[in-house]
């Protein structure tokens, strides 16, 4: 069996997943600098972990019409990877936090005011918290929209908003890996952003009802590896997002799973379909 | 001993793998390793605007 790792830098996490996939058969690490198409490349499966999303899609989709499987797959990452397609696949399966869609600057008030202030603005492919801010007024709104204005890439144009969810000081990190639930974390935060990317405290969370809706997350995708972000909101539980080029190193710390072992077992068995 | 390209100290560094992330324990920034004989640090590339899981 053979195994590439495709990867941008080279975190805790990639060097697990190297560590883990040795144990399967010979490992081939590329780096963003070692991989061209059109190429051939005797490969097996590839796990695609390059922290740029976009170069994540396109080495999937390559690989892909190459005969090579990817984990995840061309389709995940483009659905999984955007918070406006995600919420469309994930409100067909699980309660979400309410959310709207604008096109222009003209129609952005209407969203705010079906949702209510306060509302959240995120970046459709945005990551880390990055750009995500709350909105408590139209004074306010009108100046993001106009900052959103200037800023270049034309996907900060697609006007995402959720409402702003009252949390408990954490929200829930959950990981489901070809069907299986693996493991979820609490992640403590002053601040209502709370990825641990943040410094939020990462402490294990063993709640069945985090696990069914974890599941019936994943479902909504039907494949791949995913990190599921959840909202312990005052209605229940809400699936914020999901990430498919998921972070784990504070996960394992925190729980002793070995989840860069899931995802390599889920590489290896998607490589012999 | 390898120089750091930001602050200039001497920076012990062990078994070293190509694109590798290290600290400087001097000035603490964030180095990849670019390069393995000899020995090449440069800062870590900046996040961009897709970056993240």
């Amino acid at each position: 069996m053979k195994i590439g790792i495709t990867y941008t830098i080279m975190r805790k996490e990639e060097m697990m997943l190297r560590e883990r996939a040795k144990d399967y058969g010979e490992v081939v690490m590329l780096h963003d600098s070692d991989v061209i198409f059109p190429q051939s490349y005797d490969l097996d499966v590839v796990i695609i972990r390059n922290v740029s999303h976009f170069k994540a899609l396109y080495l999937a989709k390559l690989f892909e019409s190459a005969g090579i499987p990817t984990v995840n797959p061309f389709h995940i990452i483009l659905e999984a990877g955007d918070k406006l397609l995600a919420t469309l696949r994930l409100s067909k399966k699980v309660k979400v936090p309410r959310w709207g869609v604008a096109f222009d600057e003209k129609s952005v008030k209407q969203v705010a005011e079906m949702l209510g202030y306060p509302i959240v603005s995120k970046p459709v492919f945005g990551s880390w918290g990055r750009l995500i801010t709350k909105i408590n007024d139209d004074d306010a709104l009108e100046g993001i929209i106009e900052h959103k204005k200037w800023l270049s890439n034309p996907l900060y144009k697609i006007y995402y908003f959720q409402e702003f969810v009252k949390k408990p000081g954490r929200d829930i990190r959950s990981y489901v890996i070809g069907g299986e639930f693996v493991t979820a974390i609490y992640r403590y935060s002053e601040h209502w952003i709370t990825n641990t990317a943040r410094g939020g405290k990462a402490v294990l969370c063993d709640d069945e009802e985090v696990k069914e809706i974890s599941i019936k997350a994943w479902e909504a995708f039907g494949e791949g590896a995913l990190a599921i972000d959840i909202f312990e909101s005052e209605e229940g539980l809400l699936v914020n997002e999901v990430n498919p080029t998921m972070e784990f190193k504070n996960t394992v710390k925190a729980t002793g799973v070995d989840v860069a072992e899931k995802i390599v077992r889920y590489a290896v068995e998607v490589a012999k379909r | 001993m390898v120089e750091c390209p930001v602050c200039g100290a001497e920076i012990e560094v062990g078994e070293l793998e190509l694109h590798q992330i290290i600290e400087c324990p001097v000035c603490g920034v964030e180095l990849e390793v670019v390069g393995l004989d000899p020995v090449v640090l440069e800062e870590v590339p900046e996040v961009e605007e897709d970056w993240g899981e």
